[in-house]
């Protein structure tokens, strides 16, 4: 069998409020494996480590204490193999959408007029040809987070890591971005893991769905998708995908509500315990 | 030009004033006289001597200054440990001005040749320059960074294809800024601390009661420092990839 590309073990990390001094554990105690050219999504009430997580891997940020493994190695720091896809784009707003997704190929030593040639090839793959002269303030949101694919799949990566890479966009420029990334993931055989808040989308694009707990988060359940494939817009009427829909909604319901009550003080929060345990013996 | 305007109605309300004999004309003489004075300094050929002497004094100390501050800015942003022993220095001397500095830099210059006011410019454009370069960077986003690391950059590339363009619209403030400061000293430093420049021009004319010779000297500064900086602000929009303000 095949190593996971990512593995996570008893993972925790703490971050400290520089001012008031007090540690606020965000992950505690995370395990999780992510097979190689999987696309998993990650979904948790917000504040529950989901970005936090994604940084672990991308190597922004190292564990307080457990394991953290790329291809079996330590994840030291952040590498172009493991790249990421921001929710607020991260173009550089200094250069244009060209000049943004030369940026991996400069620094993997091509020449100028390669760089550029190679630029173009993935502007056009994300359909922006015409516009790699723009720059990203010329550019809409959509039309941005476009160069932020192109950009990232100009590192050669063997993962993309997304962070809510569609948050800030409209509804349909999100459906078809999520359709396009889709269409890159299954021409690539490249490990996807994206973050989000949004239930159809986790649904839609994945073979997978790790649920997070409240804070400090770990993994509460990890969910396999079985929708047919390649996944087309009429999957979202498929009645397997409305079960899942409900069954996870349900889930995350739990641990929002977690959240909540462990922000309004300890007598709450044994309040919705038991209101949790009732919900759990529903079938 | 709203601000050509408010120029002759000061100057014709001037004229006016010495016409109808209410300002000595020894303290303060009339818009026609310092006129004069400008077409004999200008006809001479002199005031152009002087105007060159006092620009390339503020280029070369804004040179001198840049080369020193902007690396050191950067230093100093992108190192703790330089940043902490850089710091107190710099915020020991930044409030000294840079005209206190001409007796060491007579005693160290002379008061012949343009090492004086070179140094003198020198001292004026390097304390914006630093500040700024150094706030630039220190401004970074985090995102960036991030950005630029998860893309593979190497610290060559963070340097010049993130750090130095991220601070760019900051360090061209700074030069704005630098220059005008220099401008100013290299004046004050030539009224002191040298032969030559449109400083030594009024301290001479002063000397002599020329007065409206001195005027001509202060009008050609003025002047010469808003036809920069208008120059520079131009650079400035040009360097900034702010939304909004570079909108093309
Ligand atoms: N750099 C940081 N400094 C301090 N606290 C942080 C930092 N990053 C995250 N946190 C805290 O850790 C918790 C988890 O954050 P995050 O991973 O961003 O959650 P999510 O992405 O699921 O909303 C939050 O309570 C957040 O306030
Ligand atoms: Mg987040």
């Amino acid at each position: 069998m095949t190593q996971p590309i990512f593995k996570a073990e008893n993972v925790y990390k703490s971050f400290k409020d520089p001012k008031s001094g007090v540690s606020l554990c965000a992950l505690g105690g995370l395990s999780l494996e992510i097979r190689q050219g999987e696309f998993v999504s990650v979904i948790g009430p917000s504040g529950s480590g989901k970005t936090t997580l994604l940084y672990l891997m991308a190597g922004f940020l190292r564990p307080d204490s457990g394991t953290l493994l790329y291809k079996g190695e330590e994840v030291l720091g952040p590498s172009p193999e493991r790249t990421v896809i921001f929710q607020e784009y991260g173009l550089f707003p200094w250069k244009t959408a060209a000049g943004n997704v030369e940026f991996p190929l400069k620094a993997r030593g091509l020449s100028a007029e390669a760089r550029r040639i190679e630029a173009l090839k993935y502007i056009s793959m994300v359909h922006l040809d015409g516009f790699a002269d723009k720059y990203p303030h010329q550019l809409s949101g959509g039309m941005k987070q476009r160069v932020g694919i192109a950009r990232a799949l100009a590192c050669g990566p063997q993962a993309v890591l997304m962070d809510e890479p569609f948050a800030a966009l409209d509804n349909i420029t999100r459906e078809m971005l999520q359709e396009e990334i889709l269409r890159l993931w299954s021409g690539l055989g490249k490990t996807f893991v994206l973050i989000t808040h949004h239930l159809d989308e986790a649904i839609f694009m994945s073979q997978r769905i790790i649920v997070m707990s409240a804070r400090p988060g770990i993994v509460k359940e990890s969910v396999e998708v079985r929708l047919p494939e390649p996944r087309t817009a009429e999957v979202k009427a498929h009645p397997a995908f409305m079960a899942l829909k409900v069954r996870l909604m349900k889930s995350l319901r739990e641990e929002v509500e977690k959240s909540l009550a462990a922000s309004k003080g300890p007598s709450f929060v044994r309040e919705m315990g038991v209101i949790k345990v009732v919900e759990k013996e529903e079938p | 030009m709203k601000g050509l305007v408010s120029v002759i109605l000061i100057a014709a309300a001037w004229q006016a004033a010495s016409l109808l004999g209410w300002l000595n004309p020894y303290l303060l003489p009339p818009p026609t006289k310092v006129l004069y004075a400008f077409k004999d300094a200008a006809q001479g050929g002199i005031l152009f001597i002087y105007l060159a002497a006092s620009l390339r004094r503020v280029l070369t100390g804004l040179a001198l200054g840049f080369a020193a501050a902007v690396p050191l800015g950067v230093l100093a942003a992108s190192r703790a440990g330089v940043r902490a022993y850089l710091l107190p220095v710099i915020e020991l001397l930044r409030p000294v001005p840079p005209i206190a500095w001409i007796p060491l830099a007579i005693l160290w210059f002379g008061i012949k040749g343009n090492g004086a006011s070179n140094f003198i410019t020198f001292i004026a454009a390097f304390f914006p320059l630093f500040l700024h370069t150094f706030s630039g960077v220190r401004h970074i986003e985090e995102i960036h960074l991030n950005a630029a690391r998860t893309l593979g950059a190497d610290r060559k590339m963070l340097l010049f294809d993130v750090a130095i363009p991220s601070a760019l619209p900051f360090i061209v403030t700074g030069l704005r800024i630098s220059l005008g400061f220099a401008w100013m000293s290299v004046i004050a430093a030539e009224l002191i601390a040298s032969t030559s420049g449109l400083g030594y021009m009024i301290e001479m004319n002063r000397s002599m009661m020329n007065i409206p010779n001195v005027m001509c000297g202060m009008i050609t500064i003025g002047a010469t420092g808003y036809l920069m900086n208008e120059a520079i602000v131009r650079v400035e929009r040009r360097f900034s990839w702010k939304p909004g303000r570079q909108d093309k």
